[in-house]
C-alpha cells in the first residue's frame, strides 16, 4: 500500500517533468497535468481489471493518489503564478509582428513545416499576414492576424447588428424545460401564445423551441405526429 | 478551496490507512513468526506433535486475516506463504528434515513484512 502510494507520486511528477520538458506539442488541446493523469488512469484501471492475482485496491489507490494530486496541482497553480509557469510552462509567441521567432520555435521543438501546417489550419497562408502565433501551454496555436486582415467587424463598419443572445431551449422534444423558460425572462402564457401563434395546441407536439435574448423565437414542429 | 482541502484530507487519510497497514502486517507476521519460533522450538526437541500444534496456531492467526490480506496483499505473495504452510506441515508429518521448510516459510513471511515497507529498493 505504501510502496504504491510512493510509486504513483514518483510516477506522476516524473511525467509531469518529462512532458514539460518534451514540450507542448505533445499535448493536444489538454492541459500538461490533465494529459498525465489521462495517460496513467487507463492503464491503472486496465491491470487490475485484467489481472485478478492483483487486489483490486492495487489499481484503485494509485487513481485516487493521482486524482488528489491533480486536484492539489491544478488549486495551488490557480492561485499561484509562479508555481503555473513551473508545471504548465507559459505561452510561447512563434511569430511576432510577422517575424517568426526561431529561437522559440527551437525551443519548443516547432519545425517550420508544423508552423505552416497550423497556421493553414487557422486559414492563414502568409506569415506576413500574422501579427501573433500563440503557442499556448495545451499545445495549441492560436493565430492573430494583423488588425488590417482581420474580418471587418459591424462595429467596424458602422452597421447596427442588432441585439443578439444566447438562445434558451424552452421546448426539447415535447417537454418544457422550465427552469430555461424562468431564466430567459418568459412564462407558460408566453408559451401558450406561442404555439397557438404557430398552430399547436400542447408543447408535447413541439420537436424544438427556442428563444434568444432578443426575443426571436425558433420553432420546429414533431414530424409524424 | 473546498476541492482541495477535501483531496488533501483524501491524501492524507491514504498516507495514514498505509501507515496503519504497514503496522498491521508487522504484526501479523510478528505472532506468526513467533508461533513459528515456538513449533521449531519443539521439532528440534523432537517433538513432532508440539510442532504440528505450534504450527496449526499459527496458521490459525494467517487465516484470520484471509479477508484483510486477500484485499491489501498481493495474491500471488499470499499464496506462495499458504504453499510453504503446507510444505512445512507435510515435512513433519512425514518425519523428514523440516529445516529448510522452515527456513523458505520465515524468508516468505519477512519478504512479505519488507514489501509493505517504504524502503528505497522497495519502491524502485
Amino acid at each position: 500500500m505504501t510502496i504504491v502510494i510512493a510509486r504513483t507520486f514518483i510516477i506522476y511528477f516524473t511525467l509531469l517533468a518529462a512532458m514539460r520538458l518534451l514540450g507542448k506539442r505533445q499535448l493536444g488541446e489538454m492541459e500538461l497535468s490533465e494529459f498525465v493523469v489521462a495517460a496513467l488512469i487507463a492503464d491503472l484501471a486496465a491491470i487490475p481489471l485484467q489481472d485478478t492475482r492483483l487486489p483490486l485496491l492495487n489499481g484503485l489507490l494509485p487513481i485516487l493518489v493521482l486524482f488528489c494530486c491533480e486536484i492539489l496541482l491544478t488549486g495551488l497553480t490557480l492561485r499561484h503564478i509562479r508555481l503555473r509557469a513551473l508545471f504548465f510552462g507559459r505561452p510561447s509567441l512563434l511569430i511576432v509582428r510577422g517575424k517568426i521567432d526561431q529561437r522559440e520555435m527551437r525551443k519548443n521543438r516547432f519545425t517550420v513545416d508544423e508552423l505552416l501546417q497550423e497556421l493553414r489550419n487557422q486559414g492563414s497562408v502568409d506569415i506576413s499576414q500574422v501579427e501573433y502565433a500563440i503557442l499556448e501551454t495545451d499545445g495549441r496555436l492560436n493565430v492573430i492576424p494583423f488588425p488590417a486582415e482581420r474580418p471587418a467587424t459591424a462595429a467596424q463598419l458602422g452597421l447596427d447588428a442588432g441585439p443578439g443572445g444566447y438562445p434558451s431551449v424552452i421546448v426539447s422534444d415535447g417537454r418544457v424545460l422550465e427552469a430555461n423558460l424562468r431564466h430567459a425572462g418568459r412564462d407558460r402564457a408566453w408559451l401558450a401564445r406561442q404555439l397557438k401563434d404557430r398552430g399547436v395546441e400542447d408543447a408535447k407536439n413541439v420537436f424544438l423551441l427556442t428563444v434568444n435574448g432578443a426575443g426571436q423565437v425558433y420553432f420546429a414542429p414533431k414530424e409524424g405526429v | 478551496m473546498k476541492r482541495e482541502w477535501a483531496a488533501g484530507a483524501l491524501l492524507l487519510l491514504l498516507c495514514l490507512g498505509a501507515w496503519l497497514h504497514v503496522g498491521h502486517i508487522d504484526a501479523l507476521t510478528g505472532t506468526v513468526s513467533a508461533g513459528l519460533e515456538r513449533s521449531q522450538q519443539a521439532a528440534d526437541r523432537g517433538d513432532t506433535e508440539a510442532a504440528l500444534a505450534a504450527l496449526a496456531g499459527a496458521r490459525a492467526v494467517w487465516d484470520r486475516e484471509r479477508t484483510y490480506t486477500g484485499v491489501f496483499l498481493g495474491h500471488q505473495e499470499r499464496d506462495s506463504l499458504c504453499d510453504a504452510f503446507l510444505e512445512l506441515e507435510a515435512a513433519l508429518r512425514r518425519g523428514e528434515d523440516p529445516r529448510t521448510a522452515y527456513e523458505r516459510l520465515r524468508f516468505r513471511l519477512e519478504e512479505l513484512g519488507r514489501m509493505e515497507h517504504l524502503r528505497l529498493g522497495s519502491v524502485l
